[in-house]
């Protein structure tokens, strides 16, 4: 793939659409009557349109839908705000919309999300609100020997569909959604770290469809994996360890293909690079998915919405490209290369199907993932497996020791005992059962999760004494309870157990007692002892409410 | 008929909660070492060693080594951020200094949650008064490890095949040899000042043929010595090391064994991770056993031990 030409023609989609814009803006400006009527169908589609229908927060389904409904609005120009401030009847434009394409009235913005709440207890204390691919905290430490409660409102979503009125036969929309988890300063108290919040974009995002191909620019759910699609069925918070669970801005061509009630859905991207130095190269994604409306099923992705989705099979690959500087202290201008990949494969299957929302009763839906690639710890949401590069040598003993000018971020790649670049090797399965019981057409459900993730290289490229810093395979299970005390109101409950199983092993035990003597090379030793991989297990209960809009 | 959805509907929730609650009130992680017992009995007394059979119990920690490039730079300059985590060095800190020789090992090497092979520990109470004294506690972690330099680290900073080993002072040691008879005394030297490495061996790493391993004994002494006292529950006994804070740990002495368990949870004579130890009488004087242990300075002398030890012999050339 030619990732410079492709970025030309994003350059080229995105300098013709503000061009069309601009055009419009130009005939189409509407006085302040028409504005705030137009401001009052929007009112009315924001409460009784879509937005019940969107599988809430989680998905390319709400996306899907949205976009047969919903367009995106231009954004206002520079130009246009100098006049309203500089004009002599400013008071009077003071409340006029900025001019964009087409009436008011015929655009689609459509307000969604969700409130929720999460109480969350935790047996040691090594993790925040999400299972985050940290360490977990070993027995025998404080805190891997002590409980953490957290309670949380930040999951909660906002987002927005937009739909513009369609242009010469190309439809255009965007969704923009937000959440709580933005970044905050390191020296945050745990206080503000739990209620401040500040907002982070999740989804920010517009798309073209054509006849010919579907446009995606902007912020989504990555083509590797299928976003969510094929998500379980969780009160936990998504992703759990194993799944591909990551957005990033890209540019993304689409082509959905309909035979009968086949459908089939093509996607290339170029994706913002896993490391922004690997010699101007974005990430280059691809996908296909095959989907059989003739058979269908109920599935939730995570804790959201359920909808009635069709049997599908997903496949995706990512190729990447990695850089970075000789492994040494002052580095010249060599770049030492290395590339990652990734491929997954997912499948949903309606075992006991359903053919409507209204009744879910004994739906039956399985989800799976398998996935194995190098280079792409982060696309598992932020796991690195505990890597780090290793120190630099110091043979000349400087003091302040040299320090490796570090390009790129921890998990990826590193370099091994000779000092060359390595990507760091992971494979993982995630596999789901969601179950609707027959209790109010299907308000009650139950789900479980399967997952693992393991690496058979990330060892042999730690040095040994930091065996003990890195974790060679995590193992994941939850079961959830779920039901709809209204249509609008879920609540969840949810046990979680992961366990993860450390590079370093026990030493044997030796021979105790007053009169045990040093052997010669080699202390006696009560047999089969020690080489025990060390471990650590964190179990977690989940209660989780929600509010959908 | 009037329906109370509200009413029945409780039940179940009331079920959830329950179970909610039940989850998330076991389930904690389980403790490698087992506490042993904790009957009291009569206040410890004398010397006591480790049953044989019956060892002492370490948790199975992780304790990272230091980040040398951060030693007395922790707080960075003014608009310098902190530098990146990092793992530890492939070649262990090993040091060659300008010469084409194996020269010196900084630091020592990192062997992780060592048991303790070795224990002595005796009680000596005041003059009428059972309940308090002076303890004394010798223990050595034991154990055979193996080291793993690559061969980048053996040859890229000017080491060569064919120079004699230097001796901690720089001094040839004997014929030419390879780099990694070269790294022998370098290794066992390495341990002076946490202990021993004694029984060094050296070799190629037949997968890695420019690389050495190194196989090495660790014979770390550690303890401690200091006051000592019996709480009012008769079970637990509070030592107050000289030097460190003070520790509890309950016991259960039935006069030919005593075992001792970190109370609460602590670790045993502050030992991280050393949870249990399962002691047994000693009719052996550790003051005439033989051995390096307790506080003493050397084999049966110095520390709490009557006799004095030699002044230390001016070093050979072999």
């Amino acid at each position: 793939m030619n990732y410079r030409a492709l970025g030309a023609f994003g350059i080229s989609v995105a300098l013709f659409s503000v061009h069309a814009r601009a055009q419009d803006d130009e005939t189409e400006t509407e006085g302040p009557a028409k504005a705030a009527d137009a401001g009052k169908a929007d009112a009315g589609k924001a409460q009784g349109g879509t937005a019940a229908k969107a599988s809430l927060g989680t998905s390319s389904k709400a996306e899907g839908e949205a976009t047969a409904t919903a367009q995106p609005p231009a954004p206002s120009t520079p130009a246009a705000e100098t006049s309203v401030t500089a004009d002599a009847g400013a008071a009077d434009r003071a409340a006029e919309r900025p001019p964009v394409y087409g009436k008011r009235g015929d655009w689609n913005i459509t307000p969604y999300g969700y409130a929720r709440f999460d109480a969350i207890e935790d047996t040691t204390q090594s993790f925040d609100d999400g299972i985050q691919p940290n360490l977990i905290a070993r027995v025998g430490t404080y805190r891997g020997d002590h409980r953490r409660a957290t309670f949380t409102a930040r999951d909660s979503r906002l987002g927005v569909f937009i739909g513009a009125p369609a242009f010469q036969g190309i439809k255009t929309s965007g969704q923009i959604e937000l959440d709580f988890y933005g970044l905050q300063v390191s020296d945050a108290k745990k206080h503000d770290q739990v209620v401040f919040g500040p907002v982070r974009i999740r989804h920010a995002y517009l798309k073209l469809e054509t006849s010919v191909l579907d446009v995606i620019a902007g912020q989504y759910y990555e083509v590797f994996g299928w976003g969510s699609y094929f998500y379980p069925a969780t009160v936990a918070y998504l992703g759990v360890p194993g799944e591909i669970y990551h957005r990033n801005p890209q540019l993304r061509l689409e082509k959905k293909i309909h035979a009968g009630q086949l459908e089939i859905m093509a996607a290339a991207a170029a994706v913002r690079p896993g490391q922004r130095d690997a010699g101007g190269i974005p990430d280059g994604e691809a996908g296909l998915k095959i989907a059989y409306n003739g058979w269908t099923g109920i599935a939730t992705s995570g804790f959201g919405r359920p909808a009635v989705t069709p049997i599908s099979l997903g496949v995706s690959g990512v190729y990447r490209h990695f850089e970075i500087p000789e492994f040494r202290g002052d580095p010249g201008s060599e770049a030492h290369t290395t590339n990652g990949y990734g491929v997954a494969a997912q499948i949903l299957l309606p075992v006991v199907p359903a053919k409507t929302i209204e009744d879910k009763s004994n739906a039956l839906t399985l989800t799976g993932e398998g996935s194995i690639g190098t280079g792409i710890a982060e696309l598992y949401t932020g796991m690195d497996g505990g890597s780090r590069f290793p120190l630099l040598p110091n043979p000349t003993m400087k003091n302040p020791a040299l320090v490796y000018p570090q390009n790129i971020d921890p998990g990826l790649v590193t370099y091994d005992r000779n000092f060359e670049v390595k990507s760091i090797n992971w494979k993982a399965i995630v596999a789901g059962l969601q179950y609707y019981l027959p209790i109010g057409n299907g308000r009650v459900w139950v789900s479980g999760i399967y997952s693992r993730v393991w690496s058979d290289n990330i060892k042999k490229l730690t040095p040994q004494a930091s065996w003990g810093a890195i974790f060679t395979k995590m193992e994941y299970i939850d079961a959830n309870l779920g039901m709809d005390i209204t249509p609008a109101v879920a609540l969840g409950f949810s046990f979680q157990t992961v366990k993860q199983t450390f590079g370093d092993v026990s030493a044997p035990t030796p021979v105790y007692g007053a009169s045990g003597t040093m052997g010669v090379l080699g202390v006696p030793t009560i047999p089969n002892t020690g080489g025990v991989a060390a471990h650590a297990r964190n179990n977690r209960g989940q209660l989780s409410m929600a509010l959908f809009f | 008929m009037t329906k109370h959805p509200t009413t029945r509907s409780q039940a179940p929730l009331a079920v959830l909660c329950g179970l909610f609650a039940a989850l998330t009130n076991g389930c904690m992680q389980e403790p490698s070492c087992p506490t042993l017992g904790a009957c009291g009995g009569p206040p410890p007394s004398g010397g006591w060693v480790l049953s044989p059979g019956h060892p002492s119990c370490i948790e199975d920690l992780y304790i990272a080594p230091k980040d040398t490039r951060v030693y007395g730079g922790e707080v960075p300059v003014a608009r310098n951020a902190p530098v990146e985590p990092a793992l530890y060095d492939w070649c262990d800190l090993l040091i060659t200094g300008s010469g084409a020789n194996i020269q010196t090992k900084s630091g020592a090497f990192i062997y992780e949650s060592g048991p303790i092979g070795r224990t002595t520990l005796s009680y000596t109470p005041d003059p009428g008064n059972p309940m308090a004294g002076h303890y004394a506690l010798g223990t050595t972690r034991t154990g055979t490890y193996t080291l793993d330099f690559p061969a980048v680290c053996m040859r890229e900073f000017g080491a060569m095949d064919g120079k004699p080993a230097l001796d901690p002072e720089g001094k040839p040691m004997g014929p030419p040899v390879d780099v990694c008879k070269q790294l022998e005394p370098q290794v066992a030297a390495a341990g002076i000042g946490e202990g021993s490495y004694p029984n060094v061996l050296c070799e190629r790493n037949p997968s890695d043929l420019a690389g050495c391993l190194c196989f090495f004994d660790v014979s770390e002494t550690g303890g401690g010595s200091g006051l000592y006292q019996i709480l009012p529950d008769h079970k637990t006994i509070m030592h107050l090391p000289s030097g460190n804070f003070p520790q509890k740990a309950t016991f259960c002495n039935k006069g030919s064994s005593l075992e001792l368990t970190g109370a609460d949870g602590a670790y045993l004579f502050g030992t991280t991770g050393l949870r249990t130890m399962n002691l047994a009488a000693s009719s052996v004087d550790p003051c005439a056993d033989g051995a390096q242990d307790g506080d003493e300075a050397g084999v049966d002398c110095g520390g709490s031990c009557p006799m004095a030890c030699p002044a230390p012999a001016a070093p050979t050339v072999p």
